[in-house]
């Protein structure tokens, strides 16, 4: 009995912030989701059980979303994954210290502020003088404006490969170089020592990273918000996560829908506890576990 | 000896008191940067409140901290529903006159009328003002500043066309007439296009985000926002597509661009105001944020934009219909949640001044909102507020109603699908009216 | 790794040219923030000190940007102590000792490291008005050390569980307390799993966005994002070397810290943060 209070007392901080801002907001969120909160009935909302979702079912908009958040989720994906192979093995191939300076300056964009990073790529796609795609092409035009998913997905893709080339890399080096060996006596160039022997070995890798990184895709909308906010036109590039944000958070009128928003989230939370149960299941929980260590007496 | 110590303290707290200084937070916004009087107006007119407060050996005085947004409404309303929501809102907030019934309906404001009706200031309010401010019998705004939404043309282009002196100088009055229309509009955009004079797609510019302009054209074409009877939001089928068939026209005719909607501000004041685009739909503020802003502030700033530029009525649809123009009044609210509403009350009607309004009608071109302010002479030796001054009676307002929010942004959401040719026309009008009954259900009534 | 070595250089030069862009945009912020005017990447109308006037003087009636900086670093370092502190605590306990729920408990934590977090946020809200912390940088400091929590606890376990189990037992029967033993022993033992960690948290918190964005309404307690974001979308503002330099001023920080603690931090970012 006593040793369990000791460990209550290590887990208590952590255990308070996880139930405030994890536990309870999931709940909250399924409780908003059947009111029709909003800027008006704030201090007086009423229950519509599932007429916020039946809303969502029923609204034009909605199918649209959907292929925009598929579409964004599937283009940034290959691109991160891809994008993040390719740098893995090519940094394998050079001189350490090289490899290192290139997997730092792809690493770079992701810790630089998103306010920042999101202000060079509008620096970089403005118009003539300042805009370096403008000026190159010599066609003076607001690139994001112009061709807003290719910059949607690059911008998202270059901060998101970095993730992947790193788990890549370390996998690439605990490869046993017997292997290459073995394989480069029996003369295999050097795309068949990749093809035959390193991407076989990388399929878990990479398959843990598309599962990562899906679900993070699906949820995340900063990038698009600072870049886009769901434009240009009509729902453009409005995926589901900002589409929540936007119906709970930003009107132009003024007039917020908490209760729809929360039922967009709503969706995303369950989408996301399902999933990454699935993932725990696949990616062999059990093994995780282990045995604590505790006194033996 | 205690006595004394009395004494000192009673002094002390005597002197403590009068130092009390009740701080009032406002908010207020532009966003363009020349409407920064919405603020510093207030300071001003604290400055003068304890000028008064001194004179009545009042024991306090008033300090204004004030904020002045300058990105967008998105990100203002955004700002102010979540200060509303816990118990941080300022205790004045300035805002579009149309925000009024929603915020009223949650709550979040005070009623003025006893305010209204113990200064003597507000009484020198243009009347029609304080119906943009009233919702359910009450008044919950002081008016800030009016405006109208002039159709500008670009002189210059105009000529290159060919078009004579004479010709451009009569423009504003044709479009008052009725005589030069959407339909005329059209025509001479294509004919910009073909002859080279602005590229495709530059020859008319409306906003290129969410407003209230696009409903200068459904009220062209002969729509009506609100029941009178009973207050419900109205959506005319009839004139919704007629709007909508007028702008996928514009797209259509290469007179506007399909990525308009999206563009940044900078870009788009930059293009107009330097002469890439023939006409441009925006407001008399305008004026002075391209004089002190964008291109013209290094080309000769007002004197530039005289030479280059006329402003007119938005046209007629028909020949013969009504030429429109939109007005939305800012005005100063006090929150519900205010605990000095009674000296927020008295500041306003401090800054509810002529000198006030003056000030900022010259810098920011907004229109005044009290009659003594129109016969200053500044005023009245103002060109432009002088000439846009008919405008005001061609004018239309939005109107005030909990719904409004979710109304004006499906009726957008239509619009950038028109554009952007993700819907017909038909299509939009079928969209938007389904997803307005759906939201707004017995509020509104579809025509 | 024992490829064909000769070949190595081509293999550079590709790298290079899809590493171009990144160059370029680095390099057009930083050329931006001091020349006067730019083409493309190559300044014209020389050298323009005022852009960084945002040093010296209000921008636009905007606070001093002084004092976001230090909102900034009160948020970067408290949500990296915090961070760093309750996640040893739980996750040395998850290591370490047996109590009831624990697996559920881990699988818990596993769930939350690869959960959605932001699309919480109109509950989270909700959350900070009920505890009277919106609007305040308490709030978001908790809301952002609470949402990397798991990550944290689940980085600190790898490292508790790689310890030798055998100093902690010396200690236990000498009969010192869990507590002094997690202080005096576990923490030290696992400095470079701290540091780590304490330097991803810091970078993560200093570029935070939509927290704040979402979370602080007053300018008071703007942080830097929140400050560069207005200088961005304000609307008559198209002042670029004005932007890039305050966009360099906020970066440089992390480029230093980054190369501090690039020793450690490569684990963290391919062990799997949000991305």
């Amino acid at each position: 009995m006593r040793r369990w209070s000791v460990a209550a007392l290590f887990l208590l901080p952590g255990s308070l912030l996880i139930v405030l801002f994890f536990l309870l907001p999931v709940v909250l969120t399924l409780v908003l989701s059947a009111t029709n909160l909003s800027t008006t009935t704030f201090s007086h909302p009423s229950w519509v059980g599932w007429g916020n979702y039946q809303e969502l079912l029923q609204a034009r908009f909605t199918p649209l979303i959907l292929k925009n958040t598929l579409k964004y989720v599937i283009l940034t994906l290959f691109f991160n994954v891809g994008m993040g192979l390719l740098l893995a093995l090519i940094t394998a191939f050079l001189p350490v210290r090289l490899g290192d300076a290139f997997r730092a300056l792809w690493l770079l964009p992701r810790i630089t502020a998103s306010v920042v990073y999101v202000l060079i790529w509008q620096g970089l796609a403005a118009v003539a003088p300042y805009g370096l795609l403008s000026d190159l092409t010599g066609n003076s035009q607001n690139w994001i404006q112009q061709s807003p998913w290719a910059v949607v997905v690059l911008a998202n893709g270059v901060i998101g490969a970095s993730f992947g080339m790193l788990l890549f890399t370390s996998a690439i080096r605990a490869i046993p170089s017997d292997l290459l060996h073995a394989a480069a006596v029996d003369g295999a160039t050097t795309w068949q020592s990749i093809y035959r022997v390193v991407l076989p070995l990388l399929r878990w890798p990479i398959l843990f990273v598309s599962a990562y990184q899906t679900l993070s895709l699906l949820t995340s909308f900063e990038y698009i918000l600072l870049l886009t906010n769901g434009g240009p036109g009509f729902y453009s590039t409005e995926v589901w996560s900002l589409s929540a944000y936007h119906q709970a958070f930003s009107n132009y009128f003024g007039n917020a829908q908490f209760g729809l928003g929360s039922a967009m989230a709503a969706v995303l939370v369950v989408i996301g506890v399902v999933v990454s149960l699935i993932y725990l299941r696949v990616f062999n929980f059990k093994e995780l576990l282990g045995e604590p260590k505790v006194e033996v007496n | 000896m205690k006595g004394r110590v009395v004494l000192a303290i009673l002094i002390f707290l005597g002197l403590a008191q009068a130092q009390e200084v009740i701080t009032l937070q406002a908010w207020t916004i532009g966003p363009e940067e020349a409407s920064r009087t919405r603020a510093t107006n207030l300071v001003a007119a604290a400055e003068e409140l304890n000028k008064a407060l001194v004179a009545e050996k009042a024991p306090y005085r008033v300090k204004v901290e004030t904020s002045f947004e300058t990105t967008n409404w998105d990100n203002y309303h955004r700002r102010l529903l979540l200060a509303f929501q816990s118990n941080k809102a300022p205790d004045i907030v300035q805002s579009a006159h149309v925000d009024v019934g929603t915020y009223a309906d949650g709550g979040y404001l005070a009623p003025l009328d006893n305010y209204i009706n113990e200064y003597a200031q507000f009484k020198n309010v243009i009347p029609t003002l304080w119906n943009a401010v009233t919702y359910k019998g009450k008044r919950w705004g002081i008016p800030q500043d009016t405006e109208a939404r002039p159709l500008y043309f670009n002189k210059t282009l105009l000529a290159k066309l060919g078009w004579s002196q004479a010709q451009i100088d009569a423009l504003p009055q044709q479009i008052r007439d009725g005589k030069f229309t959407w339909q005329d509009l059209i025509k001479v955009g294509q004919e910009a296009v073909q002859k080279g004079v602005v590229k495709p797609g530059y020859a008319y510019w409306h906003r290129p985000v969410n407003g209230a302009d696009f409903f200068e054209y459904y009220y062209a074409c002969g729509g009506s926002l609100q029941d009178s009877q009973n207050g419900k939001l109205v959506f005319s089928k009839a004139a919704s597509l007629c709007a909508y068939q007028l702008l996928a026209d514009l797209v259509k005719a290469n007179l506007t661009s399909k990525n308009l909607l999206g563009m940044s501000w900078d870009n788009w004041h930059n293009a107009v105001s330097s002469g890439e685009v023939l006409f441009a739909s925006a407001g008399t503020w305008t004026w002075a944020q391209w004089a002190t802003q964008y291109y013209p502030k290094d080309h000769g700033g007002y004197d530039y934009l005289w030479k280059n530029f006329g402003f007119a009525l938005q046209p007629a649809i028909k020949p013969g219909g009504k030429p429109v123009t939109l007005s939305q009044p800012q005005a100063y609210m006090i929150w519900s949640g205010s605990k000095h509403a009674d000296l927020a009350a008295r500041l306003l009607a401090m800054v509810t001044q002529a000198s006030f309004d003056e000030k900022h009608a010259l810098q920011s071109a907004h229109l005044p909102v009290l009659r003594t302010t129109y016969a200053l002479p500044e005023i009245k030796s103002n060109e432009f507020l002088q000439d846009v001054a008919y405008l005001l009676d061609f004018t239309t307002f939005q109107p005030m109603s909990p719904g409004w929010g979710q109304y004006g942004d499906s009726f957008f959401r239509g619009i950038s699908a028109v554009e952007s040719g993700q819907l017909s026309p038909q299509d939009a009008v079928g969209f938007v009216a389904q997803e307005l009954s759906q939201k707004l259900k017995g509020d509104l009534e579809v025509q | 790794m024992g490829l064909n070595r000769r070949v190595w250089p081509w293999w550079a030069v590709l790298l290079g040219l899809l590493s171009l862009p990144i160059v370029a945009g680095y390099l057009w912020l930083v050329l931006s923030s001091l020349s006067n005017q730019m083409h493309g990447l190559l300044p014209t109308g020389g050298w323009k000190l005022q852009n960084w006037r945002f040093l010296w003087e209000s921008v636009g009636g905007r606070p001093s940007i002084w004092g976001a900086l230090s909102n900034t670093l009160i948020f970067a370092f408290g949500v990296a102590a915090l961070e760093v502190l309750i996640s040893a605590m739980t996750a040395y306990a998850i290591s370490r000792l047996r109590f009831p729920g624990r697996g559920i408990y881990l699988g818990m934590i596993l769930v939350l490291h690869s959960f959605p977090a932001v699309s919480l946020l109109i509950a989270i809200f909700y959350i900070l008005r009920l505890l009277g912390l919106f609007d305040t940088l308490i709030g978001v400091i908790l809301v952002k050390a609470a949402l990397d929590i798991p990550l944290g606890i689940w980085v600190l376990k790898g490292f508790f569980d790689g310890l030798s189990w055998d100093m902690e037992m010396a200690a236990l029967t000498d009969g010192a307390s869990r507590w002094v033993i997690f202080w005096r022993i576990a923490l030290p033992l696992v400095r470079p799993g701290l540091l780590a960690l304490g330097t991803f948290a810091l970078l993560s918190a200093w570029g935070e966005f939509i927290l704040p964005y979402t979370l602080i309404i007053s300018n008071k307690t703007w942080t830097l994002s929140l400050y560069l974001q207005s200088l961005i979308g304000a609307v008559d503002l198209t002042d670029y070397g004005l932007l890039a330099a305050v966009g360099l001023f906020y970066l440089l920080p992390v480029v230093v810290l980054f190369l501090l603690g690039q020793r450690y931090l490569l684990d963290i970012y391919g062990g799997g943060s949000k991305g």
